[in-house]
């Protein structure tokens, strides 16, 4: 699904210019669960950004379902990650203004389900993730754990190809980051290709397939829970 | 679908901005009423004699010229200049125009004092034709004594009654009413509550003098006596039919000024011509003498619709900035739009929607307010403005262009901006404003507060030459004159009434005049006696009786002051100007005599000090102070009281009861009719005070929007420093100083647009009193000082919060 060949990632700062990925050549099958695990500054959120479409790579090419999309422009690569790219956050990233039904139903809104399908598919959803009473809150009237789990819920709504995470434990506490750790996997179950960021070992465990990064090279590739 | 979605979401910001939202839509509803008043004003100015039908081709015309010594620039006209239009093909209709002096009408038991009556022809309401509520049958405006009321003053006079075929008296002469009009809209340069048949005038002058005074008055192309109107047929060129009536006048009127001149060869000295003024422009171009009405001036016009635009600009900015200053946590959550699917036309929409809700929360308080505040802001600014939007469908759909361009304009850099930015850029939360977005931003403060010290400094300008005018010293005594209208009632008894007036306490001189200062004047062609026949010399008349001198308190340059007692009923007495224009140079008993048929010739026994007998606007003409004949009229009497008593004005008017037959006592001060003067000028000085005021709060919320988008996107440096040990007075500084260079550099940007306005308007005026440049420093450190200390309260509160982030 995900194939990456040299993908390089520069960052400029004025004169300064900084690799933060360099020749990262990574492939994620669908119905995969990959972990990329990495210290802080290691490239993590940058190849899980890249993965996701939401930045350009400065080099080499990317392949997602099986079209090159690395010269993509920001348009076409806002068209691919309609509906088939899911997102979830280390900081939720909910809309404050809007409930949490209607977080859960913006991105069927953006592609422009009616009413009555939106209401299906948002009721599945909360009820899949047990959290069909929090619909009429505000994220801000929510703890961190239920933010993170109305975060999930938007990012699976639309049934996407691919959902990607970036520290999606990184506001909890370790009791809810288990929760969220054990849902994302039920995820996975359920066939949907996750990669997630991390820079938790443990947490990592629980993907397949675990890539290391370091100074934005791959160092390893733990391939023993694909076994 | 979206769009509720956008609405919803807009009303939920909004609401989540709590104090920030209530300060932008304040802002934008003052900038909006300030609009919005002056687009009204704008299209009531605009809309000045558009009334009538085919007013395109209405025109009036006026005459200008050379008659011996003197400049004509009338909008007057001679009375046979109608019988010469008429013959014309290419003309519809013409109306002559003959303004009644202020009189008293009588109906039933009503009495009032009026001073909107005027003779027409009988095509008057051919020309404007005003819509009729009532017309009798026989109409016919040729007839002499019939009289056509509006609505409003047949309401006044006869209540719901039908008017028609009711009677009313003026002046010992009985009208009988044969029509009722719709009122003259305010915007409309004539003035009138009664139209009477011009043929009238032939009665009432017959009543009055003679035969030959009547065919002299309706035949001589040398007395300036009545407004010509006429409507051009379609497809007429103006100017080129003037230039036929010209030609053909010459033809009528030469021959009248060579007898004048009594050489053909002087008569080229006698030329004038008459030249059409379309009546649409008359309320901004003419500025003639014995205008219906005074007139206003385009650069208000210009003056109001540069307002009007700056205000609603600025106001768009200051929502800009406000929004944009609020902005930062909006910048993940449009991140995280764009990553859940939204395009950027969709991001775009939800931005100018929420301007929109933002503009039509603003517009609903604006139209209310400016809808409870039009009455005050009407009589305060002395106009007749309306606003229909609960009741026009075109007030209605204008103001819904306003608010969509407004909410456009305030929602579009916001929309575009934030929608254009990558999605790794917002979410990550780090968005650097570039210095050139700071430079912008204060530029618009610049220019907010360029505007706010141009409007002061002009505003002030205003009030300077009016105080000036008002209250410099004309030449005489103003004060503690009573004067007492339609004095031509007691004008049998006289002296009798002058007596009683002065046994009362407190009356120190009685006197009575024909004109005023500020009043048209009485004009008379003379020369000197057995001097050449080319110092033709029109002079203005005042008919005085001899107390005049000590109650106007006026100068004696040479000889004597008028007095009945010394036989001066053939004397004159001249001010310097018309000592000067006729040339003479030992005017004390020289003789000068009048031209035409009177044949008078008069001694002058005294030379007056100069005074401003009409306004500052004008220098002080030539005039002629003679005695009122015997049985002459009259039609002022003047009282002066002495000092520091209070005027008994119940004794005042029991006297005048006593000897005025019943006629209506109507009286004011000199004071206040000289102030009546600058009227115009002091309605426009408010106007551009209440601009001011309003554009200093709407420039404040500018400079407060500037200051939290500096507070907002400099947090982390403010925090930092605060962290490193900066002082906060040094943080304090630094924010001043980021804003400080803007509003002195519009202050000082401000000093050559309103010097050159303050002279551009001074130049109306023949007496202009120049401020001095001291307002300019004056309001520089005045707005400057407020600036300041705007700034500090809203820096030191938006530091205050981010020192207390850091901690």
């Amino acid at each position: 699904m995900i194939h990456t060949r040299n993908l390089t990632k520069l960052i400029r700062n004025g004169a300064i210019e900084t690799k933060v990925l360099q020749n990262v050549n990574i492939d994620i099958e669908q119905g995969e669960y990959v972990a990329i695990l990495g210290p802080s500054g290691s490239g993590k959120s940058s190849l899980i950004n890249t993965i996701g479409l939401i930045e350009k790579p400065s080099a080499g090419e990317l392949f997602f379902m099986d079209h090159e999309v690395s010269r993509l422009s920001e348009r076409q690569r806002s068209n691919l990650r309609r509906g088939g790219i899911g997102f979830i956050f280390q900081n939720f990233g909910l809309i404050k203004e809007l409930k949490v039904y209607e977080n859960i139903e913006l991105p069927l809104q953006y592609l422009r389900y009616n009413k009555k399908e939106r209401q299906q598919k948002v009721e599945a959803v909360l009820a899949g993730l047990q959290i069909s009473h929090l619909r009429q809150y505000f994220p801000d009237q929510l703890p961190a754990l239920q933010k993170q789990l109305v975060a999930i819920a938007r990012a699976v709504v639309s049934k996407p190809d691919l959902i990607v995470a970036d520290e999606p434990t990184g506001s909890l506490s370790s009791s809810d980051g288990n929760r969220v750790m054990e849902v994302l996997s039920s995820l996975n179950e359920e066939g949907y290709t996750l990669v997630v960021a991390t820079h938790s070992a443990l947490e990592a465990e629980r993907a397949q397939r675990i890539i290391q990064l370091f100074d934005g090279h791959v160092v390893t590739e733990n391939i023993k829970n694909r076994l | 679908m979206m769009l509720t979605h956008h609405i919803k979401v807009a009303i939920r910001s909004i609401r989540k901005q709590g104090i920030y939202a209530l300060l932008n839509v304040f802002g934008l509803s003052l900038g909006l009423v300030l609009g919005l008043f002056v687009i009204l004003l704008v299209r009531h100015e605009l809309s000045y004699d558009t009334v009538f039908t085919n007013s395109d081709r209405i025109c009036r015309l006026a005459t200008k010229g050379v008659m011996g010594n003197d400049i004509i620039n009338s909008a007057n006209t001679p009375m046979p200049l109608a019988g010469l239009l008429s013959d014309s093909d290419e003309v519809g209709a013409v109306v002559r125009i003959v303004p009644g002096a202020n009189n008293v009408v009588e109906a039933d038991d009503k009495r009032f004092n009026e001073d909107g009556f005027i003779f027409g022809d009988e095509d008057f309401f051919d020309l404007f034709d005003l819509p009729f509520s009532q017309k009798a049958d026989s109409f016919d405006l040729s007839v002499p004594s019939q009289v056509v009321l509006t609505s409003s003053t047949a309401n006044k006079y006869f209540g719901k009654d039908n008017a028609v075929g009711q009677f009313i008296e003026r002046d010992g002469m009985t009208y009988k009413v044969v029509g009722v009009c719709q009122d003259l809209p305010s915007a409309s340069h004539l003035r009138f509550d009664f139209v009477a048949s011009l043929s009238t005038i032939d009665q009432i002058l017959l009543n009055k003098t003679d035969s030959s005074y009547l065919k002299t008055w309706k035949t001589d192309w040398l007395y300036l006596n009545c407004y010509t109107y006429l409507r051009l047929r379609e497809g007429v060129d103006a100017a080129s039919f003037v230039d036929w009536v010209n030609a053909a006048k010459d033809e009528l009127l030469l021959p009248q000024v060579a007898t004048l001149m009594k050489t053909q060869q002087d008569a080229g000295k006698g030329v004038f011509t008459f030249f059409a003024q379309k009546i649409q422009t008359i309320h901004f171009e003419s500025h003639l003498d014995g205008e219906f009405t005074s007139n206003s001036k385009p650069i208000y016009i210009r003056l109001f619709v540069f307002v009007a635009i700056f205000v609603l600009l600025t106001t768009c900015i200051n929502f800009m900035n406000l929004t944009t200053a609020k902005m930062r946590d909006k910048y993940q959550e449009v991140g995280y739009r764009q990553l859940v699917g939204a395009t950027r036309s969709q991001l775009i929409l939800q931005f100018l929607i929420e301007a929109l809700v933002y503009g039509l929360g603003a517009m609903f308080i604006s139209m209310v307010l400016l809808e409870l505040l039009l009455p005050f802001l009407n009589s305060f600014f002395e106009v007749r403005l309306t606003f229909n939007f609960f009741r026009g469908w075109i007030d209605f759909f204008g103001i819904l262009v306003v608010l969509l361009v407004v909410g456009l304009l305030a929602g579009s850099f916001p929309a575009f901006f934030f929608s254009g930015l990558k999605p790794e850029k917002l979410i990550a939360g780090v968005l650097k404003i570039g210095r050139t977005s700071f430079i912008v931003r204060g530029l618009f403060v610049t220019s907010q507060f360029a505007v706010v010290m141009f409007l002061a400094v002009v505003a002030s300008a205003m009030w300077w030459q009016i105080d000036f005018v008002q209250n410099n010293d004309p030449g005489f005594d103003t004060s503690n004159i009573l004067v007492v209208e339609r004095g031509h009632a007691i004008r049998s008894e006289l002296p009798a009434f002058k007596a009683d007036l002065k046994a009362l306490e407190g009356v120190r001189y009685v006197s009575v005049c024909n004109s005023l200062p500020g009043d048209d004047h009485y004009q008379y062609a003379f020369r000197l006696s057995g001097g050449s026949d080319d110092q033709v010399v029109f002079l203005p008349i005042n008919f005085i009786d001899d107390d005049y001198f000590r109650v106007m308190g006026l100068g004696l340059k040479a000889g004597r002051f008028l007095n009945l007692d010394l036989g001066d009923s053939l004397a004159v007495n001249l001010n310097e100007a018309a000592v000067a224009k006729l040339g003479m140079r030992k005017p004390l008993d020289e003789k000068i005599e009048t031209l035409g048929d009177k044949g008078w010739s008069l001694t002058t026994v005294g030379v007056i000090r100069d005074y401003h007998y009409e306004s500052y606007f004008s220098p002080i003409n030539p005039l002629a102070l003679i005695l009122i004949g015997e049985k002459s009229r009259f039609e002022y009497v003047l009282i002066k009281m002495v000092d520091d008593v209070e005027v008994d004005v119940k004794a005042i008017r029991a006297v005048w009861d006593k000897y005025s037959g019943g006629a209506p006592f109507v009286y004011n001060t000199l004071e206040d009719r000289i102030e009546k003067l600058y009227d115009e000028d002091v309605r426009i000085a408010k106007i551009m005070s209440v601009f001011t005021f309003l554009s200093f709060f709407v420039a404040l919320l500018g400079l407060i929007a500037l200051v939290t988008f500096i507070i907002e996107y400099k947090a982390e440096t403010v925090a930092l420093k605060n962290v490193l040990g900066a002082p906060r007075q040094s943080i304090m500084r630094q924010v001043f100083s980021m804003f400080g260079a803007y509003v002195a550099g519009g202050v000082l940007l401000a000093f050559a647009p309103a010097y050159y306005a303050i002279k551009a308007w001074g130049s109306s005026y023949a007496y202009f009193d120049f401020i001095g440049w001291w307002i300019f420093v004056a309001w520089a450190i005045a707005l400057i000082f407020m600036a300041f200390l705007v700034t500090f309260t809203q820096a030191y509160r938006g530091v205050r919060l981010r020192l207390r982030g850091a901690a």
